[in-house]
């Protein structure tokens, strides 16, 4: 069997002319325009010497700003907290959820992942919403603040609560998948021995899975450095600044003349999100000698008498995190007017109607973000299903470089990204002669840069699972190397490649942190029309449109999740 | 040291059965081998009496006291066994020292005491001096070492092992073997071990016994399960067996039975009633004579390998077409080579209903 499984890599197979040539060559010039150049152009002009000539003059001056110091303080607080948060919630939900004999795990689960699938600026409109003196929940309860007192959201603990909250799942699925790798004799062995459940959990159980706690950490800091709608919706209403939304302030103040201070600025949020994926890269390469067995699961501990109240505490703390939220989303969409108490009487649709048919401009945002998502998601499965073949199946070298690169697009913040692809495309393009910054064209530009990975990485892992037989075979009849790619290759990763196409599709429609930096007058997005919603102070029609956009990506959501068990077992992310 | 009484066991995995009424009883200070081939429940057996699983229905005791039965179920914690697993399940975060010592820990054995047997359990097992080793840093062999340590140094009242030796190579699994039989004669505690090699059963067990598809088929020393299989299954699996149909026709004066090979009379031991039944073959049941010797069955020799020291002879009768028999010899005959069989000794057992319906 064994044998079967481990077959001989095939020898790569020289490219042939000109077809596969030039089609490599278009994949170069997609990563090299998208994703090199925007990279490498910001550190160029963040490195750039100051007015005065002085070396290393722009990060300089950005860095002895005091709003960059008091910035960089309030992100790494934010970050350090929120991730606090997450793993306190993720490693508990994942415990719980898997050790234990909890009424309604897999509903539960669902729940908890929820937040995965709202974008950060949602979430933290519904905790708006919630949490707000004119909120129609606590208001039913006689909770809520008292009316002309600022919201609570409105201020540091907020923006660590929500991003908190928004991070969680990405620690539970990392420990759940940690949790699913202890081999089950560990836990018996410890059971035998005389140690009770508790004292296996922690003496023989959280160290084992200790790396992986870790490794989501990481990656929620990561998220956390990163994140744009949580301290755009409660950051910028609470004078709290973090370096995202300083970055947004600072070029929506002053334009394009800020470029290299921004850029300068950047710096510190790549270096921070670096530093958090080398920390899980190394511990992922530490951890993976540590246990070195997989077998089956361990059954779940049973709670006992303890199980109705531990289930009911469980669901009640979930609901309020998951679903609570959501419903004074809504409910604030049904509040006829800002201040107006919520009730049978005064319930109204006339937000949605709103929303929906009543405002040019959010039409015209629903039309962006179809079109944007639409687009994107396409050229990517284009891009990706070429690329991940060259870099997988045919082992080409440069492909595979390329394959690399296209990770840092997604790995580094948005915000530095969308500074990236101003660089490049503020100047009129060569030969053509004209600029695209200002259209809607540089906005699907950092979208193919952002989002080629979704597709990317599906579409590689289902390569790769698949036996190069299928490959040779199609070699030893006399198929010519692109009539391969099409005819036998292409039909093999088209799920993956579809459920890549869908998450992009997701992302995209809803996606605030690029189109931020990015929009003008006439390429509003449906991100940019929430935040500008609510900054304009029409909550409840923000509310409406969240609503809408969360449904919709509801929608997605659950097709994805059908294509990812029927087709592409393993590339959907919250699937484990 | 204890007794384990398992009484009408049953236990099912979703809707497949994996014991159909087992009923054992394991003496105190016994070393018991539970064999059989893979999936026939040996392993579910031993997680049960550890309280690793729990019974469909049935009874479990440990010296006397009920461990599962209606109503009742004691906690593995509680249980005060050791075991051993196949995969060692040494704790990869530990030392090899905190691997022995945990147990004591969590039984609440005061620290100098525990160091003492933390430090007499390595020296019984000849770890002495890797006390601060990882596992991941020790050899397959001092793994399983150490596995060992931390179940003796408990003084478990029983200790189960499951396939212990599965991963080793032979000279290493050799070694073990005599190790464990210097424990258990050592500390005089009850030894459960569960294996699927009737050698290693039979050199390490005071008793075997023998299960297959969640039944047990026979229980005794290793000399009883190979003189006197009780099933077809026991001859089969146990010493290379061969089973021939034979009608017995009674009991001589002497005990004897009188059974008939394909026409040829022969008098052979055995338990089974007169009518249809199988005789049991082990290599040195067979002497081989040449052909057409007076008073005895013609043969074909089929293959000829050669074990050390003596020749395997697979032999085929033309009487009894699909059937083979091994034989020993010090010289080589060549394949092809027509030669006659006479018989010492073997074992009659009465035919399963399968074969008597054939034969009716």
């Amino acid at each position: 069997m064994a044998a079967v499984s481990t077959p001989r890599p095939p020898r790569p197979e020289r490219l042939r002319i000109p077809g596969e040539q030039l089609l490599l060559a278009g994949l170069f010039l997609y990563v090299l325009v998208l994703v090199v150049l925007p990279l490498g152009r910001l550190f160029i002009e963040g490195l750039k010497q100051g007015e005065a000539g002085e070396w290393l003059g722009v990060v300089r001056e950005a860095w002895a700003g005091r709003s960059f110091g008091r910035a960089f303080w309030n992100t790494l607080v934010a970050a350090g907290a929120s991730t606090l948060l997450s793993v306190v919630l993720g490693t508990g939900a994942a415990l719980l959820l898997r050790l234990t004999d909890l009424p309604g795990r897999a509903a539960l689960m669902f729940l908890m992942l929820l937040p995965m699938l709202i974008p950060p600026q949602i979430s933290a409109l519904a905790w708006i919403g919630l949490g707000g003196p004119s909120s129609p929940i606590l208001g039913l309860l006689g909770l809520a603040p008292p009316p002309g007192t600022t919201n609570p959201l409105y201020s540091m603990g907020g923006i660590i609560w929500v991003m908190g909250l928004e991070h969680a799942p990405l620690v539970l699925l990392a420990v759940a998948a940690g949790l699913a790798s202890v081999p089950r004799d560990l836990i018996e062995a410890g059971r035998i021995v005389g140690a009770r459940p508790a004292r296996v959990v922690v003496h023989i159980i959280l160290p084992a899975i200790a790396p992986s706690v870790l490794a989501g950490a990481a990656l929620a800091f990561v998220s956390a450095i990163g994140n744009f709608g949580v301290p755009a919706l409660l950051g910028i209403p609470g004078r709290v600044t973090l370096l995202t939304t300083l970055i947004y302030q600072r070029l929506n103040g002053f334009g394009p003349s800020v470029l290299g201070e921004v850029a300068a600025i950047a710096f510190v949020l790549v270096g921070l999100a670096i530093a958090g994926l080398a920390i899980r890269t190394i511990i992922q390469r530490r951890s993976g000698a540590a246990i070195d067995r997989t077998g089956p699961i361990a059954d779940p501990f049973a709670l006992g008498r303890l199980r109705l109240p531990v289930g009911v505490l469980t669901w009640v703390g979930v609901l309020l995190i998951s679903v609570l939220p959501l419903l004074a989303l809504i409910a604030t969409a049904l509040v006829p007017a800002l201040g107006v108490k919520l009730s049978l009487e005064t319930l109204s649709f006339a937000n949605f109607a709103w929303v929906l048919s009543g405002s040019a401009m959010v039409q015209r945002a629903f039309v962006n973000s179809t079109i944007l998502a639409l687009i994107a998601s396409a050229i990517c499965c284009i891009v990706a299903v070429p690329l991940a073949y060259f870099a997988v199946t045919r082992r080409n070298r440069l492909a595979q470089l390329l394959d690399l690169l296209s990770d840092a697009p997604y790995a580094v913040p948005g915000t530095v990204l969308a500074i990236g692809i101003i660089i490049v495309f503020l100047p009129p393009l060569p030969v053509l002669g004209f600029s695209i910054y200002g259209s809607f064209a540089i906005i699907l530009a950092a979208y193919l840069s952002r989002f080629l990975l979704l597709a990317l990485r599906p579409v590689a892992a289902t390569l790769r699972t698949v036996d190069p037989g299928l490959e040779e075979a199609a070699r030893i009849v006399g198929t010519p190397p692109l009539r391969r790619l099409w005819h036998v290759m292409t039909p093999i990763v088209l799920p993956s490649a579809l459920a890549g196409g869908l998450l992009i599709f997701m992302s995209a429609f809803n996606e605030l942190t690029l189109s931020a930096l990015l929009w003008s007058t006439g390429t509003e997005t449906l991100g940019v029309m929430v935040f500008f919603l609510q900054y304009e102070g029409n909550s409840p029609a923000a509310a409406a449109l969240a609503t809408v956009i969360t449904a919709a990506v509801m929608i997605l959501a659950l097709i994805v999740d059908v294509i990812g068990r029927r087709f592409a077992p393993g590339v959907v992310p919250w699937q484990v | 040291m204890a007794s384990v009484d398992v009484i009408a066991a049953t236990k099912s995995f979703g809707k497949t059965p994996v014991l159909r009424g087992v009923d054992l009883a394991i003496a105190d200070g016994e070393f018991l081998a539970l064999l059989g081939p893979s999936g026939c429940g040996k392993t579910t057996l031993l997680r049960l009496i550890a309280g690793l699983e729990r019974l469909g229905s049935g009874e479990i005791r440990i010296d006397g006291e009920v461990m599962e039965g209606p109503g009742r179920f004691v906690d593995p914690e509680d249980r005060h066994l050791g075991m051993v697993f196949q995969s060692y399940a040494l704790w990869p975060h530990m030392s090899v020292r905190r691997n022995v010592e945990f147990g004591l820990a969590m039984r609440g054995v005061a620290r100098p005491e525990r160091r003492q047997r933390v430090a007499s359990a390595l020296a019984a097992v000849g770890l002495t001096g890797l006390e601060d080793r990882r596992p991941q840093a020790l050899s397959g062999g001092q793994r399983q070492r150490a596995a060992l340590a931390r179940c003796i140094a408990l003084s478990p009242r029983i200790i189960l092992l499951d396939e212990p030796l599965a991963n080793l190579d032979a000279h290493l699994r050799h070694a073990m073997q005599q190790e464990f039989r210097r424990l258990h004669r050592e500390t005089g505690t009850t030894f459960v071990f569960v294996t699927h090699d009737q050698s290693e059963a039979m050199a390490l067990a005071d008793r075997v016994a023998v299960m297959d598809k969640g039944q047990l088929q026979q229980v005794g020393t290793p000399e009883a399960l190979y003189a006197e299989p009780a099933t077809a299954m026991v001859a089969a699996f146990v010493g290379k067996g061969a089973l021939l149909p034979v009608a017995v026709e009674g009991r001589s004066q002497g005990g004897s039975l009188s059974i008939t090979l394909a026409g040829h009379r022969i008098e052979s031991r055995g338990d089974a009633a007169p009518g249809p039944g199988l005789l049991c073959l082990r290599p040195d049941d067979v002497v081989i004579v040449p052909a057409n010797f007076p008073g005895s069955l013609p043969a074909r020799v089929a293959e000829v390998s050669y074990r050390g020291g003596h020749y395997a002879v697979d032999l085929v009768l033309p009487a009894l077409p699909g059937h083979r028999i091994e034989a020993s010899m010090r010289h080589a005959p060549q394949p092809g080579e027509a030669v006659s069989l006479q018989f010492e000794g073997g074992w009659v057992l009465a035919a399963p209903d399968a074969v008597r319906a054939e034969a009716a």
